[in-house]
């Protein structure tokens, strides 16, 4: 047995998942391998549509995957009931989305309290103390009584950090939590996801297809047609990213070419044979 | 924009408003054609010689209650109405920006409620024409004189129902004129808490009903006190129950909303019952609307209920206290009729309150619709489906409660100043008999119905895949 500091706090293993299986079949993830490190910042990068935000839900356990099993910490949640899953989600996972993250009606301070309220219970005094930290932390102490509506995207997106960080949950899942902002309020979001990890030694995932916002990981991972292709560990930064990123995307449209000319060499084949037969049957 | 084609898009969300077209038209139209089977039946018989003034007076009680059928009608279709137009409001927004005028878009969505409601109609007069046909032939040979089911005033109270469905579509879509173009292009997703407030000349029209209504309604009382009939304490009475009700109804905007506060943080302060009452807050007017036809409902059976057993009850009293040779031992046969006429108003009235129960339902289903996303979030961040079922079950429990708060006092209220105008120069002042059972069965009833409203749009809330929710931003 691995010690803690080594010990991954999220594992797949061998997990496909193929939605619509009777009909379409489209395969989002293809037996995926992977373990996420705690206390870093891991970054899982691709173009869109490659399966990205799939990885995200199957680990937090928003959605199924097909086939394979999924770890968080010891635990395996691949075989929980809806119920038991959905109090792991209120416990142990934080979120945060792009876009959409905070209950309209409620204010700030009982949006960051929501994820207790959902547990029936109310935060203890060390909690308490931690959400203030937070609160102070973020910059949203003169924002308490404010609701969703009457803040910037900038100020959302921190609100919603906090309601992720509330709980202490092992792992805190950000999907394009930059997306729907300005360059400014998006770093300083990635600042604070950054500070999150290194002081609080915070676990986060993280979906972008933005090499700025990635730039920020200590783990970038590429995932492309449902499988993870290739990863940077060192010499982060975004022009790296940028490149690897285009080698995939050259990687893609190269496959792709050779599909569509394979495809219209059989085309110009079969068409080929069906002149040939119905010359043949006119003689 | 054809109104058709939006229909034929999203048939479900205008169920509802075919569902009270076909009662209402139903309702009418059986009620016409009951009383000229009634009628009928009644002159073969000879138990009337003339049936005429029986018919009249039969026809015209009919149409007061299928007036407050209507009435509670459309409250339910402009309220649908509105909370359609404001889930679209995105799309008219664009179509605003485009270049397409608010009245033009008002217009089409009105055609909306007239398309939806012409077939409803007919099928309810199909229906009711059907039922009426059978009751006429299992009476057979009874009936001996011509009964016109078929008759032109025949289809009035169908034709009503689509005017009425046809205006309150127009209505109801008023909020298209306040949808501004730039609406469209903004990124942020509509959240503005509306504006519940309507002009403030609606408040000073409120302020003068009840104010009127309250004086005509206490100088009837004072005037009781000094035991004196009078034509002027009766239509005192009436009026100052009308002008009330009428304040009541146009001042709910103002008087409903902080009601539903107060009554959602009597509910508790768990996170489904505060997130319920929250949402509630959030649309102080749709549920206003909501809660105003279930308040209808109740407060006539209420009134009725109060008014005819304080009558009973005072009857009897009088009866006995003449002694021996009073009324004989009539004044059972009095009382027995009199439960009799009560329950065949209450079954009358309980129409409407139907037609409200479905408007709840209603609005709560398009609540639930129109928070996909937050459901979603809940979801994703860990609500388990049986409390977001209860959430929403939790909604309309207090949307029913409110309207049960105002509409109990107010219909033992005008009942017993109704009984107490006529009465009185007999008996003088007397309490009220409060018929309790009469109270908790409609009480009960309403929350019950309601629950179980709740429960198609909280099936609706907890189908939603919070994956599938968070990925539609």
């Amino acid at each position: 047995m691995t010690t803690g500091a080594t010990m991954p706090i999220a594992r797949l293993r061998e997990v496909s998942k193929i939605f619509d299986p009777t009909g379409a079949a489209v395969t989002a993830l293809n037996r995926v391998s992977l373990d996420i490190a705690p206390a870093r910042l891991t970054a899982v990068m691709g173009p869109s549509g490659t399966g990205k935000s799939t990885l995200m839900h199957v680990l937090a356990g928003l959605d199924r995957p097909t086939e394979g099993a999924v770890h968080l910490g010891e635990q395996e949640i691949t075989d929980l009931r809806d119920d038991e899953l959905t109090a792991l989600r209120r416990r142990r996972i934080g979120f945060v989305f792009q876009a959409f993250n905070l209950v309209p009606t409620l204010s700030v301070k009982e949006n960051i309290r929501l994820p207790f309220d959902l547990d029936d219970r109310k935060p203890n005094a060390e909690e308490r103390e931690w959400i203030s930290t937070v609160v102070a932390r973020l910059g949203l102490g003169d924002r308490l009584k404010h609701r969703p509506g009457e803040l910037s995207g900038g100020q959302q997106q921190r609100t919603a950090i906090a309601r992720a960080l509330a709980t202490r949950p092992d792992i805190l899942f950000a999907d394009e939590p930059t997306g729907n902002l300005d360059g400014r309020s998006g770093r300083e979001v990635m600042a604070i996801l950054s500070d999150a990890v290194a002081d609080f030694g915070q676990s986060i995932v993280l979906v972008t297809h933005d090499p700025l916002v990635a730039a920020h990981a200590d783990r970038v991972i590429f995932i492309a047609d449902g499988t993870p292709i290739t990863e940077l560990n060192e010499t982060i930064s975004a022009e790296v990213i940028s490149q690897t990123m285009l080698e995939l995307d050259e990687r893609a449209e190269a496959a792709d070419r050779e599909r569509a000319e394979a495809a219209d060499r059989e085309r110009a084949e079969a068409a080929d044979r069906e002149r040939a037969e119905a010359a043949g049957s006119r003689r | 924009m054809s109104p058709l084609r939006e229909i034929r898009a999203n048939p479900g969300q205008f169920f509802p408003s075919v569902l009270v077209v076909f009662i209402a038209s139903l309702f009418g139209t059986t009620i016409m054609q009951g009383i000229a089977i009634l009628s009928a039946w009644l002159t073969s018989a000879k138990i009337i010689a003339e049936s005429t003034n029986a018919q009249n007076l039969l026809t015209v009680v009919g149409y007061v209650f299928f007036l407050i059928a209507l009435f509670v009608s459309a409250i339910v279709i402009a309220n649908t109405f509105s909370i359609i137009v404001a889930g679209r409001s995105r799309q008219l927004a664009l179509l605003r920006l485009i270049g397409a005028s608010a009245k033009r878009l008002r217009r089409a969505a009105s055609v909306e409620g007239l398309l939806i409601s012409v077939p409803s109609a007919i099928l309810a007069f199909a229906v009711s024409t059907a039922l009426s046909w059978a009751t006429l032939s299992y009476l057979g040979e009874r009936v001996t004189t011509h009964v016109g089911l078929l008759e032109p005033v025949m289809v009035v109270p169908a034709l009503a129902t689509i005017v009425v469905t046809w205006g309150s579509a127009y209505l109801g879509a008023f909020r298209i004129t306040r949808i501004s173009p730039i609406e469209a292009t903004s990124q942020a997703v509509d959240r503005r808490p509306e504006d519940a407030r309507a002009s403030l000349g609606a408040l000073t029209a409120t302020l003068l009903l009840l104010t009127m209504g309250l004086t005509f309604l206490i100088s009837a009382v004072v005037g009781a006190g000094s035991q004196r009939l009078s034509i002027m304490g009766v239509l005192l009475v009436a009026l100052g129950a009308v002008l009330t009700f009428l304040g009541i109804i146009v001042g709910h905007p103002w008087i409903l909303p902080p009601l539903q506060t107060l009554i959602g943080r009597l509910l508790g302060r768990t996170a489904v019952s505060r997130l319920a009452a929250k949402t509630i807050a959030q649309h102080p007017t749709r549920n206003a609307r909501t809660v105003i036809g279930l308040v209808i409902g109740i407060t006539l059976i209420v009134m009725f209920a109060t008014a005819m057993t304080t009558f009973r009850d005072q009857m009897v009293a009088y009866a006995r206290s003449l002694g021996e040779g009073g009324w004989n031992g009539l004044e059972d046969a009095l009382a027995d009729v009199v439960d009799k006429t009560m329950l065949f108003f209450l079954g009358l009235i309980l129409f409407s309150v139907i037609i409200a129960v479905i408007g709840v339902a209603n609005a709560l289903m398009l609540s639930v619709r129109q928070r996909t996303q937050e459901i979603g979030l809940l979801r994703a961040l860990g609500q388990t489906p049986k409390r977001v079922r209860r959430m929403i079950a939790a909604e309309g429990l207090q949307l029913s409660l409110t309207a049960c708060v105002i509409a109990v006092p107010l219909g033992i209220a005008y009942g017993w100043i109704g009984a107490l105008t006529l009465l009185s120069p007999l008996l003088g002042i007397f309490a009220p008999s409060v018929p309790w059972w009469v109270i908790i069965a409609v009480a009960g009833g309403s929350l019950v119905a309601v629950l179980a409203a709740s429960r198609g749009p909280a099936r609706a809330a907890t189908s939603i895949s919070p994956v599938d929710a968070l990925e539609a931003v």
